[in-house]
């Protein structure tokens, strides 16, 4: 039985997004837990730097994994799966931004922020954890506090490490427009950085 | 590593958004032991190693350096968030039924809708239909037996001549032309004769002035 989960986690693993995706349209629902499982924690955190607090990324996240399942037949198969999700994602994401921009507020509760992050390091020093999950939480209130257009650059290159082309891809901008507004968040956010720690 | 020189590479990256993986280990080492530089720059670590490591997390550190120094670099993608995956993928599928369910719902009204709209145009075809048969069969007649031809000529007709037949044989002179007119109408008419003479019906009993100075025949059906 083991080996037999092992073998199913390694297809899992070697399946591309294409072919997952491919497996989904043909009626097989259960492979489109693969993709939930690839993108749930980035497009988690991208909601969570997006919005500012966990209830609205998580609801966020569902909806965005609901739209994705939804219009998935409107992905051309040949394209590149992961800046489509992502358009999607960003697209959802910035409707809800404009129609609760007045109520939406970084969470003042900063514990909730806290436990909302993932705990990946089981066994480490509870000091040092603490510390890592804190700088996690100023990180993404700092890329919060961004102009829009600056925060989405800086949530794919950043959080989701993507490159400079796939971003330009997504955003459908020049990958030199890309390169000045990761200029310009870079000079913000070592303020605000800076003056979070320090209260300067 | 003196403080000003952290600050230094930390306004080169800023600028440029590149620092080797000396200087960022040099600022990494120093900020272990300073504690004003760490809190100043703890929180920027990990935008600064991804641009030199090309990862949101300690990367290409020394394995034994990760640990005590990770609370620098941040991200580590993986980990239980909410919602779980089985959640999500059971509200994705309870939502996509509910879109096809009322994707049905909707493909059911737009039927019935075009049932509705079938049936009422049928009603309005049929009362077309049944208006048609408002319409009469008006006989135009005009005793000229020295006439060699006939039309009448009127607003039904838009003022083109419409021949009339002489009755039977021809020889009493009766010409005759029947037309369907619609009900409940008042026209306006004459006769023509051979082409050329204009003259109001004469079994008509009212006539009206028309803009040529001659008179026209009314007739109300």
């Amino acid at each position: 039985m083991l080996i037999l989960l092992g073998v199913r986690l390694k297809q899992n693993h070697k399946q591309s997004d294409l072919e997952i995706v491919n497996k989904t349209l043909q009626g097989d629902t259960a492979a489109f837990k693969i993709i939930i499982e690839r993108y749930r924690d980035y497009l988690y955190r991208t909601a969570l730097a997006f919005l500012g607090n966990p209830e609205d990324a998580e609801d966020a996240l569902q909806e965005i994994f609901i739209n994705v399942y939804r219009y998935l037949g409107t992905f051309r198969l040949g394209m590149e799966f992961r800046p489509w999700i992502y358009t999607t994602a960003l697209n959802h994401l910035k409707k809800i931004y404009r129609k609760k921009k007045k109520n939406l507020k970084f969470s003042a509760r900063e514990n909730e922020m806290l436990e909302s992050l993932p705990d990946n390091s089981k066994g480490a020093d509870p000091q040092i954890l603490a510390e890592k999950r804190d700088t996690e939480a100023a990180v993404l209130r700092a890329v919060h506090l961004l102009q829009e257009d600056l925060r989405v650059v800086v949530t794919l290159y950043y959080l989701n490490e993507m490159s400079t082309r796939e971003i330009s891809e997504i955003l459908n901008l020049g990958i030199e427009n890309i390169k000045s507004r990761l200029y310009r968040a870079r000079k913000i956010l070592k303020k605000i950085l800076k003056k979070n720690k320090t209260g300067l | 590593m003196a403080c000003k020189k952290v600050e230094t590479l930390t306004d080169l990256w800023a600028e440029n958004g590149i620092l080797t993986k000396d200087e960022y280990n040099s600022i990494i080492a120093h900020i272990k032991s300073c504690r004003d530089c760490s809190l100043k720059y703890s929180h920027l670590m990990p935008f600064i190693n991804r641009d030199v490591n090309n990862h949101f997390t300690a990367g290409t550190l020394p394995e034994k350096d990760i640990l005590s120094i990770q609370k620098y670099t941040g991200f580590h993608l993986t980990g239980s968030i909410n919602p779980p995956i089985d959640s999500i993928m059971d509200n994705v599928l309870n939502a996509q039924n509910r879109f096809n369910r009322n994707r049905r719902l909707h493909r059911v009204m737009s039927a019935a809708a075009a049932v509705v709209i079938i049936f009422l145009s049928s009603i309005f075809l049929f009362s077309y239909i049944q208006n048609s048969k408002t319409e009469v069969l008006v006989k135009f007649s005009l005793t000229a037996p020295e006439a060699r031809s006939v039309s009448v000529v009127g607003d039904f007709n838009n003022w083109q001549p419409s021949p009339l037949i002489p009755e039977g044989s021809g020889k009493n002179g009766i010409w005759e032309l029947r037309i369907k007119l619609k009900k409940g109408r008042v026209y306006t008419y004459n006769f023509l004769i051979d082409g050329k003479t204009w003259i109001p019906d004469p079994a008509s009993p009212i006539k009206v002035k028309d803009d040529f100075g001659g008179e026209s025949s009314l007739i109300h059906i």
